[in-house]
């Protein structure tokens, strides 16, 4: 705790002494130069950063408005599906045909 | 402790007042608020003589800020709920529930020349309602992961922090980096016949996306790798996920004033488990792959008119190979699924945007023969015969923001 209380003093002090571009005020971020980014090219690439790095953080609930689940939707882990929660588990029908037993006449 | 916590907030506190001054021109405060939703009804049938359906009613508030011209936050919070029934030839189930509740507060700092970066913590709340109870037909079973928005129900309490940092490198151009930890908590689950206390493994994951933004071509590709602790069952080491590559492209050209095109690829990759194996204690890297790779494709065709969109839409989903899974003789079929439909929006006010998605999809699984175990001793009842499932998805949503 104490170390973490120090790592973000750190940080913040870095932050707060670092040059920046003293007379431009962008909508989201400024290259090099001192240039507007797009700013829907921010959000959206800062987005999807945000979601790739958190894949399991919910099933139910992942951190996106709802309209927002395709554009940032993760490929499921269909092994934890079956393992924890049974989904994907094949049951078996009730009405299951008599297994073939191999014979010489009938091989299956 | 104290003094440290002290220094700390002096140092935000006067980084914030050093920051807002060497602003010519700072911006005047601005906040607003969107209230999301989109309510997802999915119904399927198989030919194994299986159908269900699942209604997902997410409901989101973002508050999104720039309280000081080199600062932007964002708080979202997003909860909501499901009604879900399947049935097989032998039973049928439903159930019903809230969601997890999601928090998830962001900070950035604009005020560097070339770097953008940003820390967020994502807090899932398990208010979800779990299988309590031995089930052999509970609910979530046989839900399709790829039809309905929500397979799983119930988890337990995950906090996930992410850092991260956008490179500026033109005004159209961006690579983001980003380092991200999900600590997820134990939680009950019931099985077909006990029920156990679960403890999913921790995730790391690394992404780097590169975006460009052009006047008509827009063009994101992704990369991520995530590596996993240990899940355990009751206590015991149930197994570790082999480590994953997700990798995303995707692209919009605008190609006039009304038409566009956008197209998507998603690629996932698992390395072996660690399963356990008899006598001996660690978890051992499975002999064979239980993992599929998937591969997932979109195409769609938006025409925009004055307030509105509108336009087809296509998928479709690859699951390479048969996966099966010897210590619990769970078998996941090699997959194929196409989908069709059209989607579009229309924008009733500068503050009310409503949207409707109508798709179909069509899923055709692989079979396979009897299962053999460790002891070369035949799986009785393993067999599983091919299927396909044919399903419909609608859904409807809207914005209000202010």
């Amino acid at each position: 705790m104490r170390g973490l209380t120090l790592m973000t003093a750190v940080l913040l002090g870095a932050i707060a002494i670092a040059p920046t571009s003293a007379l431009t005020v962008c909508p989201d971020g400024k290259t090099f130069s001192g240039a507007c980014v797009k700013p829907e090219l921010g959000e959206s690439l800062r987005k999807q950063v945000f979601v790739a790095t958190q894949p399991k953080i919910s099933y139910t609930a992942p951190p996106v408005l709802p309209s927002e689940d395709g554009s940032y939707g993760i490929p499921r882990d269909y092994h934890e599906l079956s393992a924890i929660y049974g989904v994907g588990t094949f049951i078996r029908p009730a009405v299951i045909p008599p297994a073939c037993v191999p014979s010489r006449t009938n091989p299956c | 402790m104290r003094r440290l916590f002290a220094a700390a907030c002096a140092a935000v506190g006067g980084f914030l007042s050093a920051a807002s001054t060497v602003q010519a021109q700072p911006a005047a405060p601005t906040w607003s608020t969107t209230f999301n939703t989109d309510v997802r009804y999915s119904g399927w049938t198989n030919t194994l003589g299986g159908s269900g359906s699942q209604m997902y009613a997410p409901l989101g508030v973002q508050l999104s800020g720039r309280p000081n011209p080199d600062w932007k936050f964002n708080f979202l919070l997003r909860g909501g709920a499901i009604w879900s029934r399947q049935s097989t030839p032998t039973a049928s189930s439903t159930v019903s529930t809230p969601t997890d509740t999601n928090f998830t507060p962001t900070a950035t700092y604009l005020g560097w020349n070339g770097i953008t970066p940003f820390v967020s913590v994502s807090f899932n709340l398990p208010t979800a309602k779990k299988a309590s109870a031995p089930n052999t037909t509970q609910s979530n079973n046989k839900t399709d992961p790829d039809i309905v928005p929500t397979p799983a129900f119930g988890e337990g309490f995950n906090v996930g922090p992410t850092i991260g940092a956008n490179i500026n490198i033109s005004e159209s151009f961006v690579l983001g980096l980003g380092a991200g930890y999900t600590y997820r908590g134990p939680f009950d689950q019931a099985g077909t016949t006990t029920l156990s206390r679960f403890n999913p493994g921790d995730v790391y994951t690394l992404n780097s996306t590169l975006a460009y933004s052009g006047d008509l071509l827009s063009v994101q590709g992704s990369l991520a790798y995530s590596w996993e602790t240990t899940t355990t069952q009751d206590g015991v080491a149930l197994y570790r996920a082999g480590g994953r590559i997700i990798a995303g492209l995707k692209a919009a050209y605008t190609w006039n004033d009304n038409w566009g095109t956008k197209v998507g690829v998603n690629y996932s990759h698992f390395e072996k488990n660690y399963v356990p194996a008899t006598g001996v204690p660690d978890l051992v890297r499975e002999a064979f792959n239980s993992n599929s790779d998937v591969t997932k494709l979109s195409l769609e065709v938006p025409y925009t008119g004055s307030n509105y969109t509108v336009g087809p839409t296509v998928g479709f989903l690859y699951r390479n190979r048969n996966g099966y899974d010897p210590t619990t003789f769970q078998f996941l079929a090699a997959k194929t699924s196409w989908n069709a439909g059209v989607g579009g929006s229309i924008a009733v006010s500068k503050q009310l945007t409503l949207n409707l998605s109508l798709q179909h999809i069509w899923v055709s699984e692989g079979g396979s023969p009897t299962k053999i175990d460790a002891t070369n001793a035949v799986v009785p009842n393993s067999a599983v015969p091919e299927s396909s499932t044919n399903a419909w998805v609608a859904s409807i949503g809207g914005s209000v923001r202010y």
